[in-house]
């Protein structure tokens, strides 16, 4: 049987991150942190293969900052050796970023995002290909 | 120099004219009328034998008839060069009447002597002349005409008494000369002098007094002609005032205009601070910075503004030197002397003070006072209108702030509840119960109503705020139909509704805000898809019509009925029929459509029929290309 992939959901909102957790349980491997500063230290300990980050905890910018941090420039950074962990953001509806996402831009570097309130259907659809993308081909079972 | 006595010459000046003008013409009438003086006494001469029995003697009459056109002529001549080269003085035409006046005493003297010296018939003739000559002539060289003819009579009745001039009888009615009797001749020259004196006085007096009154209908009218051009600026100020509520654009119209009607340097507006105690600048016209940085001004050190405040126009004649304002230093740097400062009222209520300036001491009179109150009073209308707007204005902006605020608050939550629900009823969370499933559906539409309403909310209160401008650029919006259309599709063929969509390909641009835009498709072609049932169509149809873009959205749904019609871009309203269909709605859908629609410069009408299907057509002016 294949290692069950790990997710890391950082997310504030309880209510929610119980949401994705049943949903996502049954084929992955999940954990969570509720603050930024806790999801990138989980990220050094779980090394988990996708993140799920939600854009606005406490702060306004606090999903932006992990992400920027996790993907930093900077070939000392800590977090150098998680800078290809696939991230998927969640945004709330009609939330207005200042700024864009694109999943090649130096600006913002996620992957996906995906509105609140989150479909199952939806969130495992676009999990599946966020790991797909970058597992590497595996040959037999 | 005072600028008002200097006013008061140049219109006096000016006043003369039209007098001069009427010399000049009766200068010209008189050498006209003198034609008349040959033809006459040669006339009278030959009736005289025959009609009366005198004989003058021909040579004589005919003489004179020659000597008074000769003379005429030379007048005529004179007149002539002076039409062609004007002599420029205004005295100039009145040495012509006074030469023509003495040439016909000297005439009138001769034929006096022709036809019978003192005991000539024509001697009235004296008295006739001495009326054109007060008309003509200024009282002072009228009495001193007069003089002339009497000493000319006096001479002649002299030179005939004396024998040195033959005296002419006209062998008539007295076979007695009388020309030699002393008292005779006294009588007579007594008689005739004192009643052409008293004649010259007479005809002075009525001539004076019919200048007079020429004279004040002139004032009359120069003054009427300038009132009439103030009401008229009056009329322009108000019309242009009440072409905007923008407040900062109307304080500078009023200055200007004040300005410029009332020909003064320049014009400040002042309007009363908050708490009353302080009069702050809004608005300058042709004052320099320096002048208008001076500082506010205190109500308390100023006694002009104060008494101005207090309902009355304030004139200042000299005002560097008056104790009644504030920078003495300033105003002279300025080159400000008069000021005529006016209260702007509004709702019975003082709201500021509007003043104009100018380098000119003491300029302003009681009428320019009354004329800046009524200009100050319709600018002071408009002011309190542009304010009333604008606090309308912010009134909508912190409402809508207001709904925004709200919106972001309820999202968490909801979208919270929302995917706890998603997540039981999809079954994550274990077996759930038919019973159950069911009221957990039930609870699951309504707050996803609840979440499409927060976001209905937000678009319509983002739509109204005016902070973060929202980006302009060119959108093409054929492409953005296609998106919304492709993104609607798979809802609509669920439905069994067909959607179309035509483009026009000469290119449909709008130069706009993308966001907007596809919220107006979406609402509009998911309106179209909602209510229509399935086999029926939907069309979304793009098209380009010279600078005009035209969006049609035709459907053959259900239709609106006709006393909703009017009611369907109002927030939260949905049509009877609308509600029957479909429970989840949130009303806003129109409300936001037409937001963006007012918010592009556009239109958007509806034409529909129950039972038949509702087209909605949108017209947007076309951005380049």
């Amino acid at each position: 049987m294949p290692e069950r992939k790990r997710i890391l959901i950082i997310d504030d909102d309880a209510d929610i991150v119980e949401a994705l957790r049943l949903t996502l349980q049954g084929n992955y491997e999940v954990h969570a942190a509720s603050s930024g500063e806790e999801g990138l230290r989980k990220v050094k300990e779980v090394r988990p293969q996708l993140i799920i980050l939600d854009v606005m905890m406490e702060t306004a910018t606090e999903g932006f900052q992990v992400s920027l941090a996790l993907r930093s420039r900077d070939p000392e950074s800590e977090f150098a050796a998680y800078a290809g962990i696939p991230i998927l953001m969640l945004t709330a509806i009609h939330q207005k970023t200042p700024l864009r996402f694109a999943p090649d831009s130096d600006y913002l570097p996620v992957d996906d995002f995906v509105e609140k309130p989150v479909k199952p259907g939806i969130l495992l659809a676009k999990v599946k290909k966020l790991l797909s993308n970058s597992q590497p081909s595996c040959a037999g079972k | 120099m005072r600028a008002g006595e200097q006013g008061g010459e140049m219109a006096v000046t000016e006043r003369r004219l039209p007098v001069e003008a009427e010399l000049e013409r009766r200068v010209a009438w008189l050498i006209r009328l003198r034609w008349l003086a040959p033809v006459g006494i040669l006339g009278a001469t030959a009736l005289a034998q025959p009609v009366v029995g005198l004989a003058p003697p021909w040579p004589a009459m005919v003489g004179m008839a020659a000597l008074i056109s000769l003379y005429n002529l030379a007048f005529t001549a004179w007149w002539l060069q002076w039409q062609r080269q004007p002599p420029g003085r205004p005295a100039a035409y009145n040495l012509l009447a006074n030469s023509q006046v003495a040439a016909d005493w000297l005439a009138l003297t001769l034929l006096l002597h022709w036809t019978g010296g003192i005991e000539s018939p024509i001697s009235p003739l004296y008295l006739l002349h001495v009326v054109v000559a007060c008309v003509l002539l200024s009282p002072r060289a009228a009495f001193l005409q007069a003089t002339l003819a009497a000493i000319l009579l006096a001479g002649l009745a002299g030179l005939e008494y004396s024998g040195l001039w033959a005296h002419q009888s006209l062998a008539l009615y007295l076979p007695i000369g009388l020309y030699d009797r002393p008292t005779y001749v006294a009588a007579v020259l007594l008689t005739f002098t004192t009643t052409l004196y008293a004649c010259v006085f007479l005809a002075t007096t009525v001539t004076r007094s019919l200048r007079d009154h020429d004279r004040e209908l002139l004032g009359l009218h120069a003054r009427l002609q300038d009132l009439n051009r103030r009401t008229r600026a009056l009329y322009e100020t108000a019309v242009a005032l009440s072409g905007s509520l923008e407040l900062d654009q109307v304080l500078r119209q009023v200055a200007q205009t004040t300005a410029e009607i009332m020909e003064a340097k320049g014009c400040s507006i002042r309007l009363l601070t908050a708490d009353g105690q302080r009069l702050e600048l809004v608005a300058a016209h042709g004052l320099s910075d320096a002048y208008l940085q001076k500082g506010p001004v205190e109500l308390a050190r100023s006694p002009l503004d104060r008494e101005a405040l207090a309902g009355r126009p304030v004139i200042v004649v000299n005002a560097p030197v008056d104790p009644r304002l504030q920078y003495h230093d300033e105003l002279a740097r300025e080159g400000i002397c008069s000021i005529l400062c006016a209260p702007l009222v509004s709702k019975g209520l003082p709201i500021g003070v509007i003043r104009v300036y100018s380098a000119v001491c003491y300029l302003y009179s009681g009428d320019d006072a009354a004329f800046l109150e009524a200009v100050a009073s319709a600018g002071a209308v408009a002011i309190d209108n542009a304010r009333t707007y604008r606090r309308l204005e912010e009134l909508d902006q912190a409402k809508s702030r207001f709904v925004r605020l709200v919106a972001h608050e309820l999202r968490s939550p909801l979208a919270a509840v929302q995917s706890l629900l998603d997540v039981t009823v999809a079954g994550y969370a274990g077996s759930v119960g038919e019973k159950g499933a069911e009221l957990l559906q039930r609870a699951e539409r309504r707050v996803s109503f609840l979440l499409a309403l927060v976001n209905d909310l937000l678009d319509l209160a983002a739509g109204r705020l005016d902070q973060g401008r929202p980006e302009r650029s060119l959108v093409d919006l054929g492409a953005l139909s296609q998106r919304v259309v492709a993104l609607l599709g798979t809802r609509a063929a669920e439905k069994g509704v067909a959607l179309t969509l035509d483009v026009d390909p000469a290119g449909c641009t709008v130069w706009g805000v993308a966001e907007h835009l596809e919220s107006l498709l979406t609402n509009l072609v998911g309106n179209a898809v909602k209510y229509t049932a399935a086999g029926g169509t939907a069309q979304v149809r793009l098209e380009r019509g010279g600078d005009e873009l035209v969006l049609t959205v035709a459907d053959t749904g259900i239709g609106i009925p006709p006393d909703a019609l009017p009611h369907i871009f109002d927030e939260f309203y949905r049509a009877p029929n609308a509600r029957a269909l479909e429970k989840e709605g949130t009303g806003l859908g129109l409300a936001i459509a037409k937001q963006a629609v007012d918010e592009h410069g556009g239109r958007i009408e509806v034409q529909s029929e129950v039972g038949v299907g509702t087209t909605f057509t949108v017209r947007l002016p076309a951005g380049a290309g």
